[in-house]
């Protein structure tokens, strides 16, 4: 069987084993509608599958007894108060945030709807931090998420799927963090709301009032415009009259909101913790190691390459076609056109194309034909006119070197791309290079130049564009390609050497989604809970 | 000495701060973070003088043209005028404006940014739409049997996306989502994990002082 006749065997087995969950749908089977009802009440636990059938009964329940009909009455011992309830400090983060936790109940299915559920009344919880501030569960409780939803703060275990968390943040490094779970009892519930709103109603207007006073002194010092001091002397009038409309002070709703808060009920247990932070962060383990192992491979393959030198390397149409895009030009007596990307130096794609300008720049002098470089970044200009200057020099042509080659366009978008399709048109460059990373751009750009006649090769890591420039370039250079063209055109053996250490990392890379989906299959097919361990690893990998 | 400056000390500073870059990824410490801010400072103050080096040169660049009567010219007067009124209009704008800025609502600034930037931008974002279906005729056109595999996925793409293929065959949407997800997205991804090992490979090659090209040629 030749080498093209078993990749088609291994296309079509791909094709089926993927098109396996299509084929697997039942044409029959019923809607999903009325399951996912009951699920989508308990979406925020999707572990707790042991109670289905009581869940089920208890929505009957509660779509037959509405909240009016039940007089609410506190009692403390109605409340459900989570249960093995623990405040930490957040691990893995810079020491200004602490997380609660406690083991997953019925009632944090529905406690954002605040009403009843199994016949039991669920009530508004506070949490009091530090003794002053109250944070409302009800306002937080789409926000709650399952421990396990977090690996990147908990890491991997069963158990954290059966325990939810909240996040505080905004505290010092090494403070002390101190929680009291509260209830806001139904007969408070009223006073509790308008105080609440008072306070941030009142608090509003006058930051809003003070910034309207600080303009106004600020418009009265540049004398420059009667019209806009007049303008905000009327809001500020208009906004003092709504302060006062209120019918109270900020320092009566103060009162009455610290009042209504030493009224409600607070259960005794005080948690606390100390916030912290660290040097290392232990989630990013797997990272470090496996960054630590594809630097060695590589500094190993380097240090190979200086000693044969002669490795062999795949051949790249798009870099073949380099020279014959260069001598095309020369023959026509048109320059080429060169373009590094739209982003800055802070992406490796631009130093990527970069690299790539400096081997283009060397052949373009040897050949002593024109370049024209339009950059969209000052300090990329910068560094293209080095680059250019140095390469014509290594060539042996610095007299050839033109100033007015790599210039300045502008920074926006579209502006940049006007310019480049007009130097298109007027100029008529015999060969054109897209390289580094592009946006919506690219299709006009790449239009535009195959529009003129010109060979056209481009290299980007951008997965949107890439569609784009292989359908209108002649060569296009598919994400790695782009990196290895400064290798590929230099033959220098040490940047070699790289490439081939990057394989070694692909090779890796290959067996560790082949093992993963063999994992995953063998343990989603035969229903084995031991996998997940492995599934769980290779996630964090 | 002039070599050490041209060509060591970019190294090393190369090596000193992509190494502290570097580190503070996996140091969670307040202190990492003040580190990254300090250095954003510095990068936007770089910015900010590069940038009046980027206007020098566009200025040089279209006066040369203007003085050797290159080709289109004129429309290097168009920039120079352009370039000109907005950088007055502008100062002027800043100045009486009352936050300092000029594109605050009401100032001459804005309003030509508004009503003539924008517009300018829009037509050749707009001007996209014309390109993407030349470039999809061609893109399309079944010469081989690939180009006629694209063609078919991307038909049953485009049914899968409009109301009206749903309308035909309500399957189209799931057969769409399928080639997006499975075979679009397995390709993406494979793309996607060569473009990071190079990354990788290639900030190792700039830290270790083996990749210069960037720094203006090589050894």
């Amino acid at each position: 069987m030749n080498r093209k006749a078993l990749i088609l065997l291994l296309v079509i087995l791909g094709f089926l084993f993927t098109l396996t969950p299509l084929l697997a749908q039942d044409p029959d089977a019923e809607p999903p509608g009325d399951e996912q009802g009951v699920e989508a009440s308990g979406s925020e636990g999707e572990a707790d599958s042991g109670n289905e059938a009581d869940e089920g009964g208890a929505l009957d329940e509660t779509e037959s007894a509405p909240v009016d009909e039940i007089a609410p009455v506190f009692d403390p011992s109605d409340v459900h108060i989570p249960e093995n309830i623990i405040l930490e400090d957040l691990p893995m983060d810079k020491g200004n945030a602490v997380a609660l936790s406690w083991d997953l109940a019925p009632f944090d299915f529905v406690v954002e709807k605040e009403g009843v559920k199994n016949g039991e009344i669920l009530h508004h919880y506070i949490f009091l931090i530090n003794g002053s501030d109250i944070i409302e569960y009800s306002n937080v409780a789409k926000a709650v998420k399952l421990m396990s939803d977090s690996p990147q703060f908990w890491g991997f275990d069963d158990n954290l799927a059966s325990r939810k968390w909240l996040l505080f943040e905004g505290f010092e490094v090494n403070e002390e963090v101190t929680l009291q779970i509260g209830v806001v009892q139904p007969e408070l519930e009223e006073a509790f709301g308008a105080a609440r709103d008072n306070l941030a109603a009142i608090n509003k207007l006058n930051a809003e009032n003070v910034n309207k006073h600080q303009n106004l002194a600020l418009e009265k010092m540049r004398r420059k415009r009667p019209t806009k001091i007049s303008e905000l002397e009327a809001e500020i009038a208009g906004l003092e009259e709504s302060i006062a409309s209120l019918g109270y002070t900020p320092e009566e709703a103060e009162t009455e909101w610290n009042d209504i808060k030493s009224k409600l009920f607070y259960f005794p247990q005080v948690h606390k913790t100390v916030t912290k932070t660290g040097w290392f962060n232990p989630v990013k383990t797997n990272n470090l190691i496996f960054g630590f192992l594809f630097g060695a491979v590589i500094l190993w393959f380097i240090s190979r390459a200086r000693k044969d030198p002669n490795l062999f390397i795949r051949r790249i149409s798009g870099l073949e076609a380099v020279d014959e895009a260069i001598g095309r030009a020369t023959e026509m007596g048109k320059p080429i056109l060169y373009l590094t990307g739209m982003t800055t130096l802070a992406d490796l794609a631009t130093l990527a194309a970069i690299n790539i300008l400096g081997e283009v720049a060397k052949k373009v002098a040897e050949y002593e034909s024109g370049m024209i470089v339009p950059c969209r970044d000052p300090v990329v200009m910068t560094v293209n006119q080095e680059t250019v200057k140095e390469a014509y020099t290594e060539a042996g042509r610095p007299d050839h070197y033109n100033e007015d080659s790599v210039f300045f366009l502008t920074e926006d978008q579209f502006s940049y791309t006007a310019s480049v399709s007009g130097i298109m048109l007027r100029d008529k460059p015999a060969a054109i290079f897209f390289m580094g990373y592009y946006y919506a751009e690219s299709l006009l750009l790449a239009e535009t130049g195959s529009m003129t006649g010109a060979i056209q090769i481009a290299g980007t890591d951008s997965l949107a564009q890439l569609p784009f420039f292989i359908t209108a370039c002649d060569y296009t250079l598919i994400g790695e390609e782009l990196y290895a063209a400064s290798a590929y055109l230099s033959r220098e053996p040490l940047l070699l050497g790289s490439l081939k250490g990057q394989d070694v990392g692909k090779l890796f890379l290959m067996a560790v989604i082949l093992f993963g989906t063999l994992i995953v299959s063998l343990g989603t097919w035969f229903n084995v809970d031991g996998f997940d361990f492995i599934q769980h690893y290779l996630t964090a990998l | 000495m002039a070599t050490f400056f041209r060509k060591q000390l970019p190294i090393l500073l190369a090596f000193v701060f992509g190494m502290t870059m570097l580190i503070r990824y996996y140091v969670p410490h307040p202190i990492s973070e003040q580190i990254y801010n300090e250095f954003i400072k510095w990068v936007i103050i770089i910015a900010g003088f590069a940038a009046i080096l980027g206007i020098l040169s566009l200025l040089h660049y279209h006066w040369n043209k203007i003085k050797r009567r290159q080709p289109g010219y004129g429309f290097s007067f168009v920039t120079y005028i352009a370039f000109f009124t907005m950088l007055v209009v502008g100062l002027i704008s800043g100045s009486i404006s009352e936050t300092g800025s000029p594109l605050e609502a009401g100032t001459g600034f804005h309003w030509m940014y508004i009503n003539l930037m924008v517009p300018m931008q829009s037509t050749m974002f707009a001007i996209l739409g014309f390109f993407v279906a030349s470039a999809a005729f061609r893109a399309f056109r079944a010469r081989n049997p690939e180009a006629t595999l694209l063609l078919i996925a991307a038909i049953l793409v485009m049914l899968g996306r409009v109301p009206l293929g749903e309308a035909i065959w309500g399957s189209f949407p799931t057969i769409s989502d399928w080639i997006l997800n499975v075979l679009n997205m397995s390709g993406q991804r494979g793309i996607l994990l060569g473009v990071g090992l190079s990354q990788i490979a290639m900030a190792l090659r700039i830290l270790f002082g083996i990749e210069r090209t960037y720094m203006g040629g090589g050894d």
